[in-house]
């Protein structure tokens, strides 16, 4: 899942970099608001983890932009400022949530993963469409009742399938929400992962769409 | 002894003044009318059964002015005891607003029912109270400042623990480990600035003022910061120049000076150049060749935690702020300004 983190720290940024990649994201990190502006232009971020004191564009200037913008990515605002002024401050310019610094990992991963289940409108932490059952919290996959081992990058193409269930879903919307920028991808990336994933689930799971993309129905029935 | 009481001392003053007005009529009357009077019955009448008459005449007359005297002082002493105290009326009920305050309460006295005499007591209150206001705002500012800024570094060692706890391989590992000891050494230098400007600020100064030579403080300070300008590759150097000397505090000009260069040293990219100048009388130039300030930004300089883009390095934000306010107490002047080749020129002139 790509999240976008803006942080001004470099020893900060970096260690929210690594520490998000540990938790199973592939985070991207810029060090000012401009920058962020134009790295969400391309709207493949699941999520946006924004600190406040920014240079160059403030974090609330820059979510007001984003929100009046009509973007709707989830925004978690991570900031030294614990004030409650500062906290219904960043909620009300349009962030979806809150964490002061210092923090815990596992309580960030876990506040990101059920920021973007809400931002595509699902209750359950567990993801489950056509006999096969997700979850973002441990990265694990079921194939009716079955563990399957998956390597990290299938993982993520088939989250966003399912996140997206019923939708299709272009190669390159694919690419965009699961590959890093410099990440070295071979232009036939998403249909090996498919492939793979039908091998090791069940070949009728994920439906191509010629020309357009791929597409993981519903819950059948 | 007991305190003095105001109106005491009033009753005293006008009683005492009344009698002795009184008195000093009565007797001159008193002498004059008996004058007079001598002289009118030894012309007209020399009777003994006349002189007695005059006497007993003179005699009512002193009676007449002393009696009333005898009856109006203690009504008068009355008048005034109530008068007075209806009179310091005012200065009790903002006695009793004092005792009834609580610290944190520094709103301004109601003033403008209170007599012309104690008004202007009043008004200097509330001016006091508006200046503690701003005082402890100024402090709680500061307070809430430091808080965020400590937040951040300890965010830092928090953030890069719990990446070394979770990395799969050593080069993670190390990379969080290398991260988390500069951020250990970061919080250590932020609360050491914070600790310095907060000793600079209850004016807290040890020794006394002496000859200052600062040719020889800026060497000093340059062969201090000269290790980590040559890992930058920086070309540092002090000007040749004159000797300079002022009246001050060596230790604190020195610190001065360290937060200017290290400054220069901290936001100029590699390859680039730090220039000290000393000039007479007393005047200390840094000079760098990094990215400059703003002309909009230059006034704010200075404040704290105020820091500019990003620029790779992370300074407490306080470095400017100490050397204001070190120049502040050696009564020298500060200026900021471009360099002639971009950059950041600092001078301070000592007086």
């Amino acid at each position: 899942m790509r999240i976008l983190v803006v942080e001004d720290d470099p020893l900060l940024g970096r260690g929210v970099q690594a520490g998000l990649e540990q938790a199973g994201f592939a985070p991207d990190w810029v060090r000012d608001g401009i920058a962020a502006g134009t790295a969400l232009g391309a709207g493949e971020y699941a999520a946006v983890v924004l600190d406040l004191g920014l240079p160059r564009l403030e974090g609330l200037e820059l979510l007001r932009k984003l929100r009046g913008a009509g973007d709707r990515t989830p925004v978690l605002i991570l900031s030294a400022r614990d004030a409650l002024e500062d906290r219904v401050k960043g909620l009300d310019a349009g962030a979806d949530d809150y964490v002061v610094k210092p923090f815990q990992f596992d309580e960030l991963a876990a506040r990101l993963r059920a920021l973007v289940r809400r931002a595509h409108g699902e209750a359950a932490p567990v993801l489950s469409a056509a006999g096969v059952i997700l979850d973002p919290g441990t990265r694990t996959v079921a194939w009716q009742g079955r563990q399957v081992d998956l390597p990290a990058r299938e993982f993520d193409v088939l989250h966003e399938l399912m996140l997206n269930a019923g939708r299709v879903l272009s190669r390159e919307h694919l690419q965009g929400r699961v590959y890093r920028w410099g990440e070295e991808v071979e232009s036939n990336a998403i249909d090996v992962h498919i492939h793979h994933l039908r091998r090791k689930l069940a070949p009728a799971l994920i439906r191509t769409i010629r020309g357009v993309g791929y597409l993981m129905p519903r819950e059948p029935g | 002894m007991a305190r003095p009481s105001l109106r005491r001392r009033l009753l005293a003053l006008i009683l005492g003044l009344t009698a002795l007005a009184w008195l000093a009529v009565g007797i001159s009357a008193y002498v004059e009318v008996r004058h007079e009077a001598r002289e009118l019955f030894e012309e007209h009448f020399s009777s003994a059964e006349a002189r007695h008459a005059r006497d007993e005449i003179v005699e009512s007359l002193g009676d007449a002015l002393l009696w009333p005297l005898a009856a109006a002082l203690p009504a008068l002493a009355l008048a005034i005891w109530l008068g007075v105290g209806s009179g310091l009326r005012p200065l009790r009920e903002l006695r009793a607003q004092l005792a009834r305050r609580g610290v944190a309460d520094l709103s301004p006295f109601d003033n403008s029912r209170t007599p012309r005499e104690i008004e202007p007591l009043v008004a200097e209150l509330n001016r006091l109270f508006g200046r503690i206001e701003e005082a402890l705002q100024r402090e709680r500012r500061l307070t809430a400042d430091a808080a965020h800024e400590l937040r951040t570094p300890l965010a830092v060692l928090s953030t890069q623990a719990q990446v070394a706890r979770r990395a799969s391989s050593d080069a993670v590992r190390d990379e969080a480990l290398d991260a988390l000891v500069a951020g250990a050494g970061r919080a250590a230098r932020l609360i050491e600035q914070m600790l310095t400007l907060a000793r600079l600020e209850s004016g807290q100064v040890e020794g006394a003022p002496q000859r200052v030579d600062l040719r020889r403080l800026a060497r000093d300070a340059l062969a201090e910061l000269a290790p980590r300008a040559l890992e930058k590759n920086l070309d540092v150097a002090l000007e040749d120049g004159p000797a300079a000397e002022t009246d001050g505090y060596p230790g604190l000009i020195a610190v001065l000076l360290r937060n200017l260069v290290d400054n220069a040293v901290r936001y100029t990219p590699a390859g680039g150049r730090v220039r000290v100048a000393v000039r007479a009388p007393a005047e200390l130039e840094v000079l760098d060749s990094g990215p400059g300030v703003p002309a909009a930004e230059l006034p704010r300089l200075g404040e704290r935690f105020h820091r500019l883009a990003p620029q790779g390095e992370s300074g407490s934000g306080l470095g400017l702020s100490i050397v204001l306010r070190i120049a502040e107490l050696h009564r020298a002047r500060v200026r900021f300004a471009s360099g002639p080749q971009g950059g950041l020129a600092v001078t301070v002139l000592f007086t």
